[in-house]
């Protein structure tokens, strides 16, 4: 039988490169939109009838009920994987000397790459109950470790406080949910080159989001022999510290 | 005489711990309400009098009685909020506001208030999305300033003044002096000086990850 799974963030970069993987691996892919000014999920809808694409908006209630009601009827009630990718970086003015802070720089990140990923698993909990597999898959960053955070990056501190604020949101939900079966995986992908409209890589990072892709969708997909751990891992398979 | 600054008093923690500070000779500021004016006013009031704050007390630790959801009965977004606009965008605006009379000061100690609870690593909780959110957005906040600030002379203070296990004259004594001792003896030497580590640690000494 066909698995279902679906991915928020897929207009671009590792998003879109996991949708590549897992039709590849014949899935059902539910690829959530946000970007209208990239087509790049629709070349690949052309090329494959079991892609489909979803207008999603992790910041906003509606959207995802509304994507909910999609999925559901696309895919028999049943959802087999959640892949919470969608982040909001950006550039913002959030330095200790340069005031003012953007303030609501700090609660759009928090509520997009945080709370957005509790909104999806909140509303896509009924058909996530349905599966065996019950698989939910999160994208943090290396950012979020506090441990080892050796930089101030000063101006930039929304993103590495709400991708933190997202492991703790992760360690709540596996605290209840693993013991009803999910399992978890919290991963670090690394500095991925950015992907423009026309599909073509920026120069800048060091990775290609089709190879780290490769490596995750593995990852995301595989069982382990240690889920009650949970832990975050990167590319390498190497296990970081909150 | 140095000056502290106690922000958000609202505990009775809060109260010991000013007390505490008094009585110890040191000139302390409060500011009770939670809106930006008592920021500025009080900015303004520490300027004329004193010229500088040597230890900032940021005891900014809110809690909601409806932060009892879980994801799966369902998120309370209202609550998140709320608690969020507390424990993280308050602070950051009220260290903002007072980091130029910090840096006016001799002491340039940051002290804030947090809970083990909150810790990714050692929480049990399956609820408190708001509150164990925006202080792992904190923790996270906490090191991004010490790394930026350490450099200038800088030293922070976490602490977990432990409420309702811990009576609050006894977490205020053990918070005024973990808030005002160095961790070490020596400056500079790395075999006896803990300062440049960023720790967290609670009303009985003991020292949790993050």
């Amino acid at each position: 039988m066909m698995k279902n799974v679906i991915i928020t963030g897929a207009d671009r970069g590792l998003g879109l490169s996991l949708c590549k993987e897992y039709l590849g691996r014949g899935y059902r892919v539910f690829a959530g939109k946000y970007l209208q000014e990239y087509e790049l999920l629709e070349a690949l809808r052309a090329q494959n009838k079991n892609l489909h694409i979803l207008p999603l908006d992790v910041a906003n209630r509606n959207s995802i009920t509304a994507a909910r009601e999609t999925v559901r009827t696309e895919a028999g009630g049943v959802l087999d994987m959640l892949i919470s990718n969608a982040a909001l970086m950006g550039p913002v003015n959030c330095s200790l000397y340069e005031p003012p802070m953007d303030l609501e720089a700090v609660w759009n990140s928090f509520s997009v790459n945080a709370m957005g990923a509790a909104r999806m698993v909140e509303l896509f909990l009924p058909l996530l109950d349905k599966s065996e597999m019950k698989r939910l898959c999160f994208v943090s960053s290396e950012v979020s470790c506090i441990t080892l955070m050796k930089t101030s990056r000063d101006g930039g501190f929304p993103y590495p406080m709400s991708k933190a604020a997202l492991n703790m949101c992760v360690r709540l939900m596996h605290n209840q949910l693993y013991p009803q079966g999910y399992t978890f995986r919290l991963y670090h992908p690394g500095w991925m080159k950015r992907v423009m409209p026309d599909g073509s890589r920026g120069e800048e990072a060091v990775y290609d989001p089709d190879h780290i892709a490769g490596h995750a969708a593995a990852y995301f997909e595989a069982s382990l022999k240690d889920e009650q751990r949970l832990v975050m891992f990167d590319y390498l398979g190497q296990e970081w510290p909150f | 005489m140095q000056v502290v600054l106690i922000t958000r008093q609202k505990n009775p923690f809060d109260h010991r711990l000013a007390q505490a500070f008094k009585r110890e000779g040191y000139r302390v500021y409060v500011i009770e309400g939670d809106c930006e004016g008592d920021l500025e006013t009080t900015r303004a009031l520490v300027q004329k009098e004193a010229g500088k704050i040597d230890l900032y007390v940021d005891v900014s630790d809110e809690r909601h009685i409806a932060d009892d959801f879980t994801v799966g009965h369902g998120l309370n977004e209202g609550v998140m909020r709320h608690v969020y606009e507390a424990n993280v965008l308050w602070p950051m605006r009220a260290l903002e506001t007072f980091l130029p009379l910090l840096d006016a000061g001799q002491g340039k100690r940051l002290c804030f208030v947090s809970s083990a609870q909150a810790s990714i690593n050692e929480t049990r909780d399956t609820d408190g999305y708001g509150y164990n959110l925006s202080k792992a957005a904190m923790h996270s906040f906490f090191q991004m300033i010490a790394n930026k600030l350490t450099p200038s002379g800088y030293t922070l203070r976490i602490y977990d003044p432990m409420h309702r296990e811990i009576a609050p004259d006894l977490a205020a004594e053990a918070a005024l002096h973990y808030f005002v001792r160095r961790r070490g003896t020596e400056r500079q030497n790395p075999l006896r000086d803990d300062e440049t580590r960023l720790v967290f640690r609670d009303a009985l000494g003991r020292e949790h990850t993050w």
